[in-house]
């Protein structure tokens, strides 16, 4: 079944791509995409594009893809490994969520960061104490490692 | 700390069936049991006979529900917690019976739109000439195929649309009227 759903959702994406975000397979293994994000531009993250490696597992859509940044990035919610700490992807997943919509959470997570649930204390602590610290690392991070 | 049916559901049910959720859980430490009380079971009877042993002290799985609930208490639950992100011990609770499957509304296929999809497995629902298709009770328009929406609620007591929590009282009614697709707007 999962094949079958997936091949689905590809083709939903190459009809209707979501503005900020593409994603697809990696070579001829339908359960390893590549995805790539723009920077939303009410962001820090503006201007960068940030790429996420996505790993579909056998019993999808019944658990959900694991999706992790390939990219540097400087957020309260992502951590040096590129996980991504976000509800939909663990125990608010839902059968009835596509790859597409995770990536529009994802850019969601990038202009609203939720640091009252951070995967990076300490990034966390500066967001919440020192906006203009947070921005200013996030911007500096995006130029080098996301432009 | 609670005790091994608070953890697996059983004995949650206001129904005489077994949870079906909490069988799918403890058939699984089967594994850890020794294969010589393995052997007294028949095999492909084994889910069945386990029911009998957790709901009513049967007389052939009492041994083996013994080994069960000594495997649970001694930590026997973290060999398995490799294969999928612990999901299935973090809420093994949380799963519908197959009296709540039995007691979904079907839905024939006269009532299907062309071109209307499966939300779980995105298929055409008339694709198949004789669909099997059931409606939760928590809005009109959420409607799955059975194989899809009972693989999902084995392990989850949400509608995977609008997530209202099926084993609670229902409040309002599912609304009559408006046959647009407003549900999916919930995700946009």
């Amino acid at each position: 079944m999962s094949t079958k759903r997936i091949n689905k959702e590809l083709a939903d994406l190459g009809r209707d791509p979501p503005s900020s975000c593409s994603a697809g397979p990696v070579g001829d293994d339908l359960y390893h995409w590549q995805a790539s994000i723009m920077g939303p531009p009410d962001s820090p993250y503006a201007g960068g594009v940030f790429f996420l490696n996505i790993h579909i597992p056998t019993d999808y859509p019944f658990k959900p893809p694991k999706v992790t940044f390939t990219t540097k990035i400087y957020h309260p919610n992502i951590n040096g490994n590129g996980t991504i700490c976000l509800d939909i992807l663990g125990d608010l997943w839902s059968p009835a969520l596509t790859i597409s919509k995770v990536l529009l959470s994802i850019c969601s997570l990038l202009t609203d960061a939720n640091p009252d649930d951070p995967l990076v204390p300490e990034i966390a602590h500066i967001y919440k104490t020192d906006r203009s610290k947070y921005e200013a690392t996030a911007k500096e991070w995006t130029r080098k490692y996301a432009i | 700390m609670s005790n091994y049916n608070d953890e697996h559901g059983i004995g949650n049910s206001q129904t005489a069936t077994p949870a079906r959720g909490g069988v799918g859980h403890a058939s699984q430490f089967l594994n850890l049991v020794s294969p010589e009380h393995l052997s007294r079971t028949p095999a492909g009877d084994s889910e069945s006979q386990l029911d009998l042993g957790l709901e009513n002290g049967g007389e052939i799985s009492h041994q083996i529900a013994q080994q069960l609930l000594s495997a649970v208490s001694e930590g026997g639950l973290e060999f398995r917690t490799d294969l999928d992100d612990n999901e299935m011990f973090k809420s093994p609770q949380k799963g519908m019976d197959q009296a709540y499957f039995d007691s979904l509304e079907r839905i024939n296929k006269k009532k299907i739109r062309p071109g209307q999809t499966c939300p779980i497995c995105a298929s055409e629902f008339l694709e198949d000439p004789y669909p099997l298709l059931v409606r939760l009770p928590c809005h009109k328009n959420h409607v799955f195929d059975l194989e899809c929406a009972t693989s999902w609620l084995k392990e989850h007591n949400t509608c995977p649309i609008c997530r209202t929590e099926l084993d609670k009282p229902k409040k309002a009614v599912a609304q009559p009227d408006s046959e647009e697709d407003e549900d999916m707007a919930f995700f946009g």
